[in-house]
């Protein structure tokens, strides 16, 4: 038989029967055509020797060093994620304490300097006022004297 | 007692394996990873062309898998589930690599989905005469080189379909798309396969 493009089936209908896609019914008649038409055939035959050729995958079995590295990954996961689990409170609680406590060690030397500051000048007005005092009684008394 | 243990984890099913790990029975999940690592392994090769990547890939795969227990609804079977979860390891790794992976000179000329096929370069080392290599290791080497040319949809669904043999349905669970789409990712696989490998397909050689 002739290739006859008008009624054998074409190239993307050879792929879809090789991949084993079509339905039953299309599937017959490709197998019913294959074997008669030449072009058909030879088509056929490439796209089955791709098959064949590409379903060659030489691997061997892992084995169980290959359970063996996933248990380890698995447990060296786990551990990060308890890790995290502890730092990670651990991380805010220092976070908080930063917040809510005073400033540094220079910031409290301040501000220790300035209450002391403070302290001092409120001696020395004492003193002023007690001097103050004292110039007021001297008067008061050399007045009280002068009165005498 | 172990040994008891073990035989009977063997004796049970996927579902049921993963029903137990989920629970926390590790030995289940152990049993599982035995069962499923050759294939895993197997499509982690077809996806990546380098083993030692591939292991690594695989590895990962089943320590997400181990991960993502709990979530696992069983609306597919453990063995699809965990197939997914190594095409998708494999395709995040490679759009992470997309630069190595370009290994040889590509022409423009692809479709939306990838670089065309047409204008690949050959390695001079390829041996261009099918009568040589058709039994050759080499053989392999450049159907991975070509496999790792498609567009990774295209990819997964060709090995899926013709080294692991799935069907259309499964093949739509795993890549997550309806059945049309996974086939239309198939037929075109296909089509790029045969026009890049057309010398060593040759009939009548």
């Amino acid at each position: 038989m002739n290739h006859d493009p008008a009624t054998c089936p074409d190239s993307d209908m050879l792929i879809d029967y090789v991949n084993g896609v079509l339905d039953p019914d299309e599937a017959k008649r490709i197998e019913g055509h294959i074997g008669v038409c030449g072009t058909c055939t030879t088509e056929f035959e490439r796209l089955k020797r791709l098959v064949a050729m590409t379903a060659i995958v030489e691997t061997d079995d892992p084995g169980d060093r290959f359970n063996a590295e996933v248990w380890n990954r698995i447990n060296r996961t786990s551990r990060g994620r308890r890790t995290r689990l502890v730092l990670i409170p651990l991380a805010a609680a220092a976070l908080a304490l930063l917040f809510f406590l005073p400033g540094d060690s220079s910031d409290t030397t301040e501000d220790q300097a300035i209450v002391e500051r403070l302290d001092l000048y409120q001696n020395l007005d004492v003193i002023d006022n007690m001097e103050m005092l004292m110039k007021l009684a001297t008067i008061l008394d050399s007045e009280d004297g002068s009165d005498l | 007692m172990r040994l008891l243990e073990r035989m009977n984890l063997k004796k049970i099913e996927d579902k049921e394996l993963i029903a137990l790990a989920a629970k926390g029975n590790n030995k289940a999940f152990d049993e599982f990873m035995s069962r499923h690592r050759m294939r895993v392994f197997r499509i982690a090769c077809s996806m990546v062309s380098d083993e030692e990547d591939a292991m690594d890939m695989a590895q990962e795969s089943f320590v997400k898998a181990y991960k993502s227990l709990r979530r696992f609804r069983g609306d597919c079977s453990p063995k699809t589930w965990i197939d997914r979860i190594i095409i998708n390891t494999c395709v995040d790794w490679q759009r992470k690599q997309k630069t190595r992976r370009r290994l040889f000179a590509v022409t423009a000329g692809g479709d939306e989905e990838g670089p065309g096929l047409e204008g690949r370069a050959i390695d001079d080392s390829w041996d261009t005469d099918p009568i040589h290599v058709i039994d050759d290791k080499r053989v392999q080497a450049v159907v991975g080189d070509v496999l790792s040319i498609l567009p990774e949809k295209q990819r997964a669904a060709f090995i899926l379909r013709h080294r692991e043999g799935y069907s259309i349905h499964e093949i739509s669970e795993i890549l997550v798309c309806a059945e049309g789409t996974a086939k239309v990712h198939l037929h075109r696989a296909t089509q790029r396969m045969r026009d890049a490998l057309k010398p060593y397909i040759a009939v009548g050689q």
